[in-house]
């Protein structure tokens, strides 16, 4: 699409699809963890702030789910940027999210939001591995890196349909990468809000900005590696694309709702327990039908 | 263009490197390195080897935000705050900037004084709460006394200010015996806390002072400099001139070939387009016993890891007295179900 | 062509940074100042063992993924090849959970 075409359809992708997911959070959950308000208006001068690391923070954030949006295919061709590893990049490029909360927690320098950030390392060390599993099982049916490779090899079946245990695990590390219901616990009320409790003014709009689009990216790719992105028979791709993108953020929201929030220790806990063996197992079911011959050829 | 995709890339490799050697937070030396490897990220994508790229940046992320868990466990002044305050070097005020000083004992009602950074004049009323207070701010230069006693006419002021570059290369002799300050701070401040409890509260003399300072190791003969807030914390003074040279004339050297360009052979074979294809079947084939290898090597590293766990084999004691999580199993947060 | 689609990426991250300096140099509301005491201390965090392991299969999920790329086109011998590899690294992680390692601390 161009350099210039490509960076601002990426710009379009990211802030249409945070504010439709915005107001879509808002009016199906109830304003828990990161779906919560953000005092907007007033920030806070903390007395033991890093001045560095704060305001980093947050547009670390940001920078991480605008260059994420950049691989996520609406239709042929329309696409920020098709990079033939575009799986991979994903994964790579929302760790700055992370990364951003991370820096944003312990720059704050209050007990709550130093709080917030040991356990938003908790969840960084407990979804990656199970989200890579869930991600290899879909690649090794496309074989290849590149998101539109992915979902071109779907043109005949969906892969949800060929790996259920795939996207189950997908549903729930992908819940526990967007600091969602029932992991929000680094901004849950049990440490007062963590560090959104004392963000404010631009930092706070930023963070707000990119937690929405992060869930938005996240259940994106799930729509890519598993629901076959935009392919559909009457309507046009992009409107395919974001009725998947709807369909799967709803899904997950409603299935995060369902259970008790999780203490980290739980999370950490289901991860290494339970995840990563489903996940390996769900590698060799796929890889045992791939050579029986299943799947796109 | 490319040419300024490179500069800014290697700028931020090498401000990164710089940042992380002569900061004052260890948060932020772990970031700074982050942002280090990032740089070098950029390179490789440069080089197209995206692939290569975002590797490092995924291993790198993850492995710093580890490795600053794991000095958080294990220093005790993981913010910098209680060094901001002292007297340091030009290069290092620099990195440091933004982190507010603090002492021990600060409550939220004190924090109007601790505005200035530079505490270099304070009067004695000040100074003795320093000493009282700020044990570990002294044992951290217990630790790089071998430093210290080596350069014996290094430490005026003054000469910090006229040689920025020892920044650069005490930052680079202080990397590789950081792994021993770590261990040496330990052993230092078992030693130390025990005199500091007893001496600290009592003395109100500046030959107390001497005798403490004499007693944890620090070599400072000048005398004039014995206010804590002047005591020079630097780790940048106790460097060696020709270290700083040496430095300089490699850098030179390197640059020098760059921009003269002599003829590098370079690889003229088309570079691969498809990363991952290419290095998968090169694991499946020539590599599959490295492959395997790696496989056994980090199960060793597991193995080590859940060693190293175990209670009574803690590296360090210190470790299980510091401030540890509030609960263990947090107490479960109930949400209204509609 | 590979420099291209990372430019598009880069000028988008630019553009991202140029928005956010630009809120930040213009957006000022009301400040309040907050006098908590300071948090910044040795901490003993509760997943030391969780954290390493982790490391440890952040190098194993590298391997997973160019494997995942060649599987269709080399079959048998490389499912075998990560069914070995896979065993390897779930040993690890059985004898972490036997060894009580996979508690929070």
């Amino acid at each position: 699409m161009g350099i210039i075409g490509g960076a601002l359809f990426t710009l379009l992708t990211l802030m249409v699809g945070a504010a439709l997911t915005f107001f879509l959070e808002r009016t199906l959950t109830p304003a828990v963890g990161a779906a919560q308000s953000l005092k907007l208006s007033k920030d806070l001068q903390l007395a033991h702030a890093d001045r560095w690391m704060y305001p980093a923070g947050p547009v670390s954030a940001l920078f991480g789910v605008t260059v994420a949006a950049a691989v996520l295919p609406f239709g042929p061709s329309l696409i920020g940027a098709d990079l033939g590893i575009g799986a991979f990049y994903f994964i790579v490029v929302v760790d700055f999210v992370v990364l951003g909360v991370a820096l944003g927690g312990w720059g704050a320098g209050t007990r709550d939001a130093v709080e917030g950030f040991y356990r938003i390392t908790a969840q960084l060390v407990s979804y990656v591995v199970p989200l890579g599993l869930a991600y290899v099982g879909a690649l090794m049916m496309a074989a290849s890196l590149s998101t539109t490779q992915i979902v071109q090899a779907q043109r005949d079946v969906w892969f949800i349909v060929l790996q259920p245990l795939g996207f189950i695990l997908y549903l729930v590390t992908g819940l526990m990468q967007a600091y969602r219901a029932p992991f929000y616990e680094p901004f849950s009320e049990h440490l007062g809000g963590g560090m959104l409790s004392v963000i404010g003014d631009w930092k706070a709009l930023a963070l707000r900005i990119a937690m929405a689009g992060l869930l938005f990216v996240v259940s994106a790719m799930g729509a890519v590696l598993y629901l076959g992105g935009w392919l559909g028979p009457w309507l046009p791709p992009p409107v395919w694309m974001l009725l998947k993108t709807f369909a799967l953020m709803a899904l997950m929201l409603w299935l995060g709702r369902r259970f008790q929030p999780l203490s980290t220790a739980q999370m950490l806990s289901l991860a290494w327990r339970i995840l990563i063996p489903t996940g390996l197992l769900n590698v060799l079911i796929v890889g045992g039908l791939i050579l029986a011959g299943v799947g796109p050829q | 263009m490319q040419w300024l995709a490179f500069g800014l890339f290697t700028l931020l490799t090498v401000l990164g490197a710089l940042g992380m050697s002569t900061t004052m937070s260890m948060f932020r030396s772990g970031i700074f390195l982050m942002a280090s490897f990032i740089g070098v990220a950029g390179l490789f994508i440069l080089l197209s080897a995206d692939l290569i790229g975002l590797l490092q940046i995924m291993m790198y992320i993850g492995g710093m935000l580890v490795m600053i868990l794991f000095m958080l466990l294990f220093s005790m002044d993981p913010g910098g705050a209680m060094m901001a305050g002292m007297k340091m070097s030009s290069i290092e005020r620099l990195f440091s900037r933004g982190l507010k000083p603090q002492r021990e004992d600060e409550d939220g009602g004190h924090s109007g004084q601790n505005e200035m950074n530079e505490e270099g004049d304070s009067d004695e009323q000040k100074l003795h709460d320093h000493a009282t207070v700020q044990h570990s701010g002294m044992k951290m230069g217990g630790g790089h006394d071998h430093h210290a006693m080596q350069n014996s006419d290094d430490r005026s002021g003054q000469s910090e200010q006229d040689q920025p570059h020892h920044g650069d290369m005490a930052g680079m002799n202080m990397g590789d015996a950081n792994e021993a300050h770590n261990r040496h701070d330990h052993a230092a401040m078992n030693h130390a806390n025990t005199d500091h409890g007893a001496d600290g509260q009592k003395n109100q003399e500046q030959s107390g002072e001497h005798d403490q300072m004499h007693h944890s190791g620090m070599d400072h003969g000048d005398m004039d400099d014995m206010e804590m807030g002047g005591m020079d914390m630097s780790m940048v003074t106790p460097a060696r001139p020709w270290a700083a040279y040496l430095g300089l004339a490699v850098s030179v050297v390197l640059v020098g070939l760059l921009l003269w360009r002599p003829a590098w052979p370079i690889y003229n074979g088309p570079f691969s387009t498809d990363a991952p294809r290419e290095i998968g079947t090169l694991l499946m084939g020539k590599y599959m016993m490295a492959f395997e290898g790696a496989g056994m090597l980090i199960l060793l590293g597991i193995f080590g890891a859940v060693m190293l766990q175990r209670p009574g084999s803690h590296p360090s004691d210190q470790g299980r007295k510091a401030y540890v999580t509030s609960e263990e199993n947090p107490v479960r947060i109930s949400e209204d179900e509609s | 062509m590979l420099l291209n689609l990372y430019s598009a990426v880069a000028l988008a991250a630019l553009l991202i940074f140029g928005l956010a300096l630009l809120a930040a140099a213009v957006w000022r509301p009301y400040v309040k100042k907050l006098n908590l005491p300071a948090a910044w201390k040795q901490y003993r965090f509760g997943f030391p063992t969780f954290a390493l392991i982790f490391l440890a299969f952040d190098m194993e999920m590298i391997f997973m993924y160019p494997w995942a790329v060649v599987f269709r086109s080399i079959g048998l011998e490389a499912f075998l090849d990560m069914l070995v590899f896979i065993a390897i690294l779930l040993a690890g992680l059985a004898y972490a959970w036997k060894m009580g390692g996979l508690e929070w601390e």
